[in-house]
């Protein structure tokens, strides 16, 4: 039991962590609350412009709106701590001091996002979805659907902590965090389908967008929670999701594997 | 009475400074090869996407708000350069939290010149320099497109408009910015950074309350979607440069003001980056 304990201990202490300062959550909160408002005023100002829309305005919104909630892709304040952590372990040389731990360095990452996540949620995620609610976003159709959402938000995390896992790499050569976390913003928020449904891609990027991960994070939760997909063809959603996660999250392992082999710690 | 010849010495003085400051800047993107390479990156990614969003939006209709896509396309290449130029040159507002917090600023205060212009001229934002010149690029491409006729005067309100622009995103950001003497405020400017990337379409698809917040509130569409629409059609828009005018000279005032108050309360924090800085 004691993996277990050590496991406990390391999630605590990141829960405690990211609980000293709660005012970031309340502005991620204000942020998503403020940028959703914005997002539904552009959709809802085009779509008063369209005669024949492709998407009923009703599911639209909701999808645009559901996607701001529980954004997988953009950044919350947690997850842009533990970047900056990262970091500044790897220039600081404290990377050294996790990779003696008795635990590995990947499975102290996981715990420490977990941790995050589940943090993150519950501040700012599900708060900013039950404001939603009430302001007459659409809930999901049955019991089973939000069971099948809730999944399915958990398998996103798994992709979404995998990709920042690989993403994390490019410290050992760069020093532009904020561009390179732009950058991953940037591409995930439009490719895992947050800003705009991939219904309305042009069928070239939207062909590009369904065969990459990154809709995973995003594009696959919402869907089910709006009802494009639905019944029988949740299970299949869902293990593709799953796919995604577990060949991502190796990939991240043997990549960091590897990194670490060329590491060099000059003092600290 | 002020002393031209004086003036002008001490314009050319700081213009010199600053010259420095951007060789030393042009030395640090050349020097920072990867980093360059992701500010780059940056740049394309942010363009790519912004412009995927606009054609997704505007893709079935042949107007939106009564402006056609060349246009659109100018509204948004306007206001993504504006944005662009004023954080590559005047990106200081984001420094000032950790100029003032890590007491860096003892240094810039034994400077025999102006603080605020150190701190302005310190701040350059490489990550803007590819969305500022795809920006123009857009730009060049639309009026290309547009049926109405760009003379002369077209361009001198773009050139006047762009410079406008800047002055009142820096003055905004920065008025923001100074309250970080006092306490540290950096999330609420992050997130007033962060609401530019949407004031990219017509303000008429906002509703109006919104609208008037951001017009005379928190003035993002002054700097973006107003000036662009006066040069596209100054007769429906002819208060624009009034308003754009004053509230960049409004604004540089009012900065300059708020940053003496804040000299008046600082408290040197001390600390090592102060060392460093020397």
């Amino acid at each position: 039991m004691t993996w277990l304990a050590r496991m406990i201990g390391i999630m605590a202490v990141s829960v405690r962590q990211r609980l000293h300062y709660r005012f970031d959550f309340f502005v991620t909160l204000a942020a998503n609350l403020i940028f959703s408002g914005l997002l539904y005023s552009i959709w809802r100002g085009i779509y008063s412009h369209q005669a024949h829309p492709r998407l009923p305005i009703q599911v639209l919104l909701t999808y645009v709106l559901v996607g701001q909630a529980m954004n997988m892709a953009r950044f919350g304040q947690a997850e842009r701590y533990g970047i900056w952590d990262q970091f500044t372990r790897i220039h600081s040389g404290d990377i050294a001091l996790d990779l003696i731990r008795p635990l590995g360095f990947q499975t102290q990452r996981f715990l420490e996002s977990a941790a995050f996540f589940g943090v993150e949620m519950l501040w700012v995620n599900l708060p900013t979805l039950g404001i939603f609610l009430l302001l007459g976003v659409s809930a999901t159709a049955t019991i089973s659907t939000a069971f099948a959402f809730a999944v399915s938000i958990l398998l996103a995390f798994l992709v979404s902590f995998s990709i920042n896992s690989m993403f994390m790499i490019t410290f050992f050569w760069v020093s532009n965090v904020w561009g390179t976390q732009m950058t991953k913003r940037l591409v995930l928020e439009m490719l895992a389908g947050t800003l705009i449904p991939f219904d309305l891609f042009p069928s070239g990027i939207r062909w590009v967008a369904e065969h990459l991960p990154f809709q995973a994070m995003a594009y696959v939760p919402i869907s089910i929670y709006v009802g494009r997909i639905t019944g029988a063809a949740i299970m299949p959603a869902l293990a593709s999701q799953l796919a995604w996660a577990v060949s991502m999250l190796v990939l991240a392992a043997m990549l960091w594997r590897a990194a670490l082999r060329r590491l060099v710690v000059a003092g600290g | 009475m002020v002393n031209l010849a004086e003036l002008r010495a001490r314009w050319t003085h700081l213009a010199r400074v600053y010259r420095c400051y951007l060789w030393i800047y042009g030395r640090r993107l050349a020097t920072n090869r990867a980093d360059t390479a992701m500010a780059v990156l940056v740049g394309l990614v942010s363009q790519a996407s912004g412009l995927l969003m606009l054609i997704v939006l505007v893709q079935r209709l042949p107007h939106l708000a009564g402006w056609d896509f060349p246009e659109l396309l100018f509204i948004y290449a306007f206001a993504r350069s504006g944005i662009a130029l004023a954080a590559i040159f005047l990106d200081s507002p984001y420094t000032v939290d950790g100029t003032i917090h890590t007491g860096a600023l003892d240094i810039l205060l034994l400077r025999p010149v102006g603080s605020l212009f150190q701190v302005i001229g310190r701040a350059q934002q490489p990550n803007n320099i590819s969305t500022s010149l795809t920006s123009l690029g857009l730009l060049g491409y639309s009026i290309a497109h547009m049926t109405i006729v760009w003379g002369p005067g077209r361009f001198f309100w773009l050139m006047v408009m762009t410079l406008a622009a800047m002055v009142i995103r820096f003055g905004m950001l920065m008025l923001v910015a100074t309250v970080c003497f006092r306490t540290k405020f950096h999330a609420v400017l992050l997130l007033v950074g962060q609401a530019t990337g949407y004031m990219v379409y017509p303000m008429e698809i906002f509703a109006p309350p919104l609208r008037a917040f951001l017009t005379f509130v928190v003035p993002l569409a002054l700097t973006s979607y107003y000036p662009a629409a006066f040069i596209l059609r100054p007769g429906s828009f002819a208060w624009v440069p009034w308003v754009c005018i004053s509230a960049a000279i409004g604004f540089t005032v009012a900065c300059r003001a708020a940053w003496r108050w804040g000299l008046r309360h600082y408290e040197s924090s001390g600390g090592l980056a102060a060392v460093w800085d020397g």
